[in-house]
């Protein structure tokens, strides 16, 4: 038996393990990736692709179940107290449930791995504060205090996301400033300050770049955490108020109607969660690949 | 690795849990007092400018901050936290009402999260690769890829309209407590378990877990005897940084979900009432339980750790 | 006569499926040895001696994705068609391994004498108290003094060289036919590695064991072997007795591994060469001889086609074109008496 890249095979072991490395498992790898990338076509594109209007109310074809058919057509997952399609206010979610997951994380990132950085490399003091806000936030619990924070100043999306950041930016800090440390120390770092370049040319030029991989790994991971917090809090009516929409919100929206209309809550929940997994799928991918996990 | 004794770092993380906590009174004050205006939120809509600027000097929020602060903080030492705007009583005792409902809740939840978890964690670790692990691995993954509330939605759906099992609302006796504790178990579960599991594995790939088996020892033996005594203090911090996490956002959702009459519960109503003293009073009481519990899981570690170097 | 080989490996060959493609660690390869008998396998990190030797107790590291074929017979039987369980009563029972870096390979939280002892429960039955006095007798028999004591203390309590005594006496607890000693004086002083090489050899002599040493030190195993196999890319690319290897080597290899030995007879301005490169594993397909890139006598033919199995002498097989052409590469020079 002949493999055009490894000339002759063995014996039938080879073959089943060749197999397995062929195809299936670059299919396999493309798969959430796939699904991401569908969420953010969705997002952007959204209204165009929609069946119907998120906001036409149709009284006549209220709390239909899903593969319904009404007046005006057929409906995927059926229809709210109000007669939307469901799967069209889901699709208009999308973009903002997206956004706010991808500003808020982004955010964070920025202020953690600032602060990361700094704490890493300078020591010290900043060392110390930087840990000490770390540690602070991360005691705190956190939903609290953002009920309070909305509460106080008012629910809106601006909020939502100058309050999000929170959330991460501790994680990002602690990442960076350990590997930071650890990068301070090798060889072409030290060649780089005795050539007389300055702490934040260093921290760009020489550490940043380095800690770039598992920066993006766990960016991935955090975004899934940004989007649930999200969730959680336009749903209990002090995030992302009407008329904005998000995932987290239609859920609040089909709650009083869950013993009758189980999908109102069921499907934007549902994505969710593939939105989420999506996300965790690809983190996961990404540490098997580099060796950091199994 | 450590530079000092057991003794020493209790008592330097608990003076770093209470610098935590000022830390986190300062923010709610500041949040409160200095964002936000208490003299408005506690007027009625439609109060005049002048009506609100006359709560504001009898409040003494014309005060410079840091006198206020000083005020506050002094009453804070005493118990004081204010009355409720609605309930007409005192805002702590609010507070420490629903206080242990929330724990009864968490802790429920944390032993069924920590059993399964830990228990299938450290099964698929030691079986990585198996059938067994594939499985569960998708499963706990998808678990904390959900939000907890939502997992709980989906149960009362299913408890209302065809079990009819158990309560899905309210304390109504120890049956009210199952579907949430469920609820909150499945997605902190599904948590510990791919922690535990990762941390099983490694201590699979380490030589001595190979030596073990070319000793022909029996699975059985392996995971008891030498695998579980090594992971064994990562699994139990582990369950406790979770409890932590529960309790900074799922735990106070699920229990909005289920009418559960604890914390979480007690912060909601008190936000759609513009309840001001009673919002500030559960942040800092549970925020000081936050702390408190991450304390004591450091601790604890910590004094896990010093008994098997002595050892 | 013509004594049956205790262990007869046969065409072995192993491969790992990785990202970058199918690495065959082990290629094909095949040895005996013969009750009693010492033989050593050498070559650099990467050569696939540790695997070979891990495949006969088919211990892969967990999640490994590896296909392996061949044969293995250890006393007539096939140890890679038994199930794991019938694996498990051969482990430690019937063959014994000791690894490299004793301190990483006991348990670091269980008492010495209990990580003897739980061999000797589980494959003799032994109860409790008789495993325990045994297992104190075995840390006497490897030199550890006060063992009744001792036993109970844990690894980090002892110096390098007695965990690695340690290892060994867990190793051989049940008395098996066959020790396995993967690098066991890699990670240890110079003036330890001579006490632990006489201890094994001690021990296989008393105990009338086979004996496969492995290691990347060809002085380490000409002290203790008989017979060598020398592997490269997961090959053998020569085998013979240690005295034929040392003074007649018939591979570059082998010969270029005998001038890494220093020889205190050497004179002292005579540099020791190394070989120059690194061993690339071998990922996909691979023409010609595999040490063809390192090899200071390659030819064009080397590069294209795999080079034959050339008998040098009786017992003494050589896998290279040099040899197929009768030529021999230079090796060390060796005083009367080749004293190492």
């Amino acid at each position: 038996m002949l493999d055009a890249r490894l000339g002759r095979i063995e014996d039938v072991e080879e073959a089943r393990a060749l197999a397995r490395q062929g195809t299936l498992s670059r299919a396999g790898d493309l798969f959430w990736p796939a699904v991401i990338v569908a969420l953010v076509l969705l997002a952007l594109t959204g209204d165009a692709l929609a069946p119907y209007s998120p906001t036409a109310q149709d009284v006549g074809a209220r709390l239909l179940p899903p593969f319904a058919t009404s007046g005006r057509g057929f409906h995927l997952l059926g229809t709210d107290p109000l007669g939307r399609d469901l799967l069209s206010t889901m699709i208009a979610g999308t973009r903002l449930s997206l956004f706010i997951g991808a500003t808020a994380t982004f955010i964070g990132l920025v202020i953690g791995v600032g602060l990361g950085m700094a704490a890493g490399y300078y020591g010290g003091a900043v060392d110390r504060l930087v840990m000490r806000l770390a540690e602070a936030q991360t005691a705190m619990p956190m939903f609290l205090v953002a009920i309070l924070f909305l509460v106080v100043l008012g629910p809106s999306v601006f909020n939502v996301i100058v309050l999000l950041p929170a959330l991460v930016w501790p994680a990002f800090a602690r990442l960076v400033r350990a590997e930071t440390l650890r990068l301070r120390e090798t060889l072409y770092v030290e060649a780089a300050v005795a050539t007389g370049c300055t702490g934040p040319q260093i921290l760009w030029a020489h550490i940043l770049p380095n800690v770039a991989p598992r920066v993006a790994v766990l960016t991935v991971i955090e975004v899934g955490h940004v989007m649930l917090a999200e969730a959680g809090l336009s749903f209990l009516g002090i995030g992302v108020q009407p008329p904005d929409v998000t995932w987290g919100l239609l859920i609040a929206r089909g709650r009083p109607y869950l013993a009758v209309a189980w999908w109102l809550v069921t499907m934007p929940g549902v994505l969710l969660g593939l939105a989420v997994l999506a996300f965790n799928m690809l983190a996961r991918r990404f540490e098997v690949a580099s060796g950091s996990a199994a | 690795m450590h530079a000092q004794s057991p003794g020493r770092f209790v008592v330097t993380r608990i003076r770093d849990g209470a610098g935590i906590l000022l830390l986190v009174t300062v923010v709610i004050f500041l949040l409160g007092y200095g964002l936000g205006d208490p003299a408005t939120l506690m007027s009625p809509v439609d109060a005049t400018p002048e009506q609100i600027e006359n709560l504001r000097r009898l409040l003494g929020l014309d005060r410079p901050l840091y006198v206020q602060f000083i005020d506050y903080f002094g009453h804070l030492l005493r118990g004081d936290f204010g009355e409720s705007l609605w309930q007409y009583r005192p805002a702590l005792p609010i507070v420490l009402e629903a206080l242990p409902f929330t724990l009864l809740l968490t802790a429920t939840a944390l032993v069924l999260a920590g059993l399964l978890g830990g228990i299938n964690g450290t099964l698929a670790g030691f079986w990585a690769g198996s059938r067994f692990d594939r499985a569960t691995n998708f499963l706990t993954v998808a678990a904390v890829s959900v939000p907890s509330f939502w997992v709980g939605l989906i149960l009362i759906a299913i408890a209302a309209v065809r079990i009819q099992l158990f309560p899905t609302s309210g304390f109504t006796g120890w049956q009210s407590l199952v579907l949430p504790a469920v609820t909150l178990a499945v997605v902190h579960g599904g948590r510990i378990h791919l922690l535990v599991r990762s941390a099983t594995f490694e201590e699979m790939t380490k030589p001595y877990a190979m030596v073990a088996r070319s000793k022909g020892l029996p699975d059985r033996l392996i995971l008891w005897k030498h695998v579980l005594r090594n992971t064994s203090v990562t699994v139990a911090t582990t369950i406790g940084w979770e409890y932590v996490r529960m309790l900074g956002g799922a735990a106070f959702a699920v229990e909005v979900v289920f009418a559960w009459p604890g914390v979480g519960q007690l912060m909601i109503n008190a936000a759609n009432r513009h309840d001001f003293p009673v919002l500030q009073c559960a942040v800092i009481v549970a925020g000081a339980f936050v702390v408190a519990t991450n304390a004591l899981v450091d601790i604890g570690y910590r004094l896990m750790d010093a008994r098997l170097r002595v050892a | 006569m013509i004594q049956e080989p205790l262990l007869d490996v046969r065409n072995l060959r192993v491969r790992f499926e990785t990202p970058r493609g199918l690495l065959r660690a082990v290629d094909g390869v095949s040895f005996s040895v013969a009750p009693r008998e010492t033989v050593g396998i050498v070559g650099e990190s990467g050569s696939g001696k540790s695997v070979t030797m891990l495949s006969v107790l088919r211990l892969f590291p967990p999640l490994a994705r590896v296909s392996v074929s061949g044969q293995v017979l250890f006393e007539g039987t096939d140890l890679l068609r038994l199930s794991e369980a019938e694996l498990r009563e051969v482990r430690g029972a019937k063959i014994g391994m000791v690894f490299q870096d004793p301190l990483t390979s006991l348990n670091p939280a269980l008492p010495v004498g209990e990580q003897i002892a739980e061999s000797l429960r589980t494959h003799r039955g032994l109860s409790r108290g008789a495993a325990r006095r045994r297992a104190e007798e075995l840390l006497e028999l490897v030199g550890i003094p006060d063992p009744g004591r001792r036993a109970d203390d844990l690894p980090y309590r002892f110096s390098g060289g007695m965990r690695q005594r340690i290892m060994i006496a867990i190793a051989i607890a049940c008395e098996p036919k066959l020790l396995i000693a993967d690098e066991p004086t890699s990670a240890l002083d110079v003036t330890v590695q001579a006490q632990v090489l006489v201890l094994l050899e001690r021990l296989q002599r008393e105990l009338g064991m086979s004996l496969i040493m492995i290691s990347h030190d060809l002085g380490v195993i000409a002290a203790t072997s008989r017979r060598v196999l020398v592997m490269y890319g997961g090959w053998i690319v020569e085998r013979g007795s240690v005295e034929e290897i040392l003074e007649r080597p018939g591979h570059p290899y082998s010969a270029a591994l005998t001038r890494l030995v220093p020889d205190l007879d050497q004179p002292r301005d005579e540099p020791l060469v190394p070989i120059p490169g690194q061993p690339t594993p071998v990922v996909g397909h691979m023409p010609g001889c595999r040490f063809a890139a390192r090899c200071g006598y390659a030819m064009d033919r080397c590069r294209e086609e795999t080079p034959p199995a050339v008998a040098l002498a009786t017992e003494h097989i050589s896998l290279c074109w040099l040899s197929a052409d009768g030529i021999r590469p230079a090796p060390a020079p060796t005083p009367a008496g080749g004293r190492r």
